[in-house]
């Protein structure tokens, strides 16, 4: 029985360590094939508004801006690049809890998922996104919020998913 | 015990924790090298503000009525966006007021009104003192004007009995 748990035990060492070496061996083979483009490329991201910065008017209480189009273009060295696009906004303290931030992608209305545009898949490098973006502000916001900026920030991440 | 002893037992966690190290840099490096891109365009902003509910820019007052009684009539400008006004009748120091909602821009202060509605303002009005008419702008989104306009006063005419403009 001694016998037993001891080979079960060197058993399970081995197959850890030949798994360890699985990964290992395949990390390694990665730098020989052509994805070793992106290990020694990049990857870059930038975003600017189409046809000038938007021209808002200012908010009530359960009102919405109109879209305004972000064009974000992706850009990269290796043909096998692939990257996500990732959107969030933040606004000036006093109306975090008042305003909701949406950006769509404008040909197909899709929402920007929080992990990224496409959900599945990716952009190719060069891949240009228009991004429509509108806020919202809560029916319920406070009177003393009248009159003071909303000050929108928009950040955009490109994420590789692939390469 | 001999020193060789005891700097064997001192010298047996310090062995553990080197292994550990070396296992963690050993398994870690390959996962750091799988970490993917990640990259961050400047900021994009842009001018956008809440909206300001306007008091009505003005306040006038006529005093109106026949030889049996007289009250005053304040009006003002409508404002864009208003579904109704809260007035406010005070005395001097503010000490007390009463409010009245009117959807029109424009309310008759008669000694009647200030009965309904508290009698302080018409014992104040009786007294022989002044009272003050403002008004604010209740906009459809549910805001009332941060701000009112400046208090229009009004007080008692005996002969007729009523309410009369201040100028």
């Amino acid at each position: 029985m001694r016998h037993v748990r001891i080979g079960v035990t060197v058993g399970a060492l081995l197959a850890l360590v030949v798994g360890v070496s699985g990964v290992h061996a395949l990390w390694g083979r990665s730098e020989t094939v052509p994805a070793g483009v992106t290990l020694t490329g990049d990857l870059a991201v930038s975003a600017s508004w189409l046809g000038g910065s938007p021209v808002w008017a200012p908010l009530y209480p359960g009102s919405t801006t109109p879209d305004a189009t972000l064009r974000v273009t992706g850009s990269g060295s290796g043909s096998t690049l692939g990257w996500r696009v990732q959107i969030t906004s933040t606004v000036a303290t006093q109306f975090a809890a008042y305003t909701t931030f949406q950006a769509r992608e404008c040909v197909t209305g899709t929402v920007i998922p929080a992990g990224g545009y496409p959900a599945s898949g990716s952009l190719p490098a060069g891949a240009v996104v228009d991004v429509c973006v509108h806020y919202t502000l809560a029916s319920n916001a406070p009177g003393t919020l009248q009159g003071q900026q909303v000050s929108p920030r928009i950040s955009v991440v490109a994420q590789q998913v692939g390469g | 015990m001999s020193a060789r002893a005891i700097r064997g037992r001192a010298g047996r966690p310090r062995l553990v924790l080197a292994a550990l190290a070396a296992a963690v840099l050993v398994l870690g490096a390959p996962a750091t090298a799988w970490g993917f891109w990640r990259a961050t365009a400047p900021d994009v902003t842009a001018q956008l503000s809440a909206a300001t509910v306007a008091a009505p820019s003005g306040i006038s007052c006529t005093t109106v009525g026949g030889t049996l009684s007289r009250s005053a009539q304040v009006t003002w400008p409508a404002v864009a966006g208003a579904v109704a006004y809260r007035v406010t009748i005070a005395n001097a120091s503010g000490t007390t007021s009463a409010q009245q909602t009117v959807t029109s821009p424009t309310i008759t202060i008669t000694q009647g009104l200030l009965s309904d509605l508290l009698s302080g303002l018409i014992t104040t009005l009786l007294g022989g003192n002044p009272l003050y008419v403002s008004v604010e702008t209740v906009h459809s989104s549910g805001w009332i004007s941060l701000t009112h306009t400046a208090g229009q006063p009004v007080s008692q005419t005996l002969l007729p009995v009523g309410v009369k403009c201040d100028t």
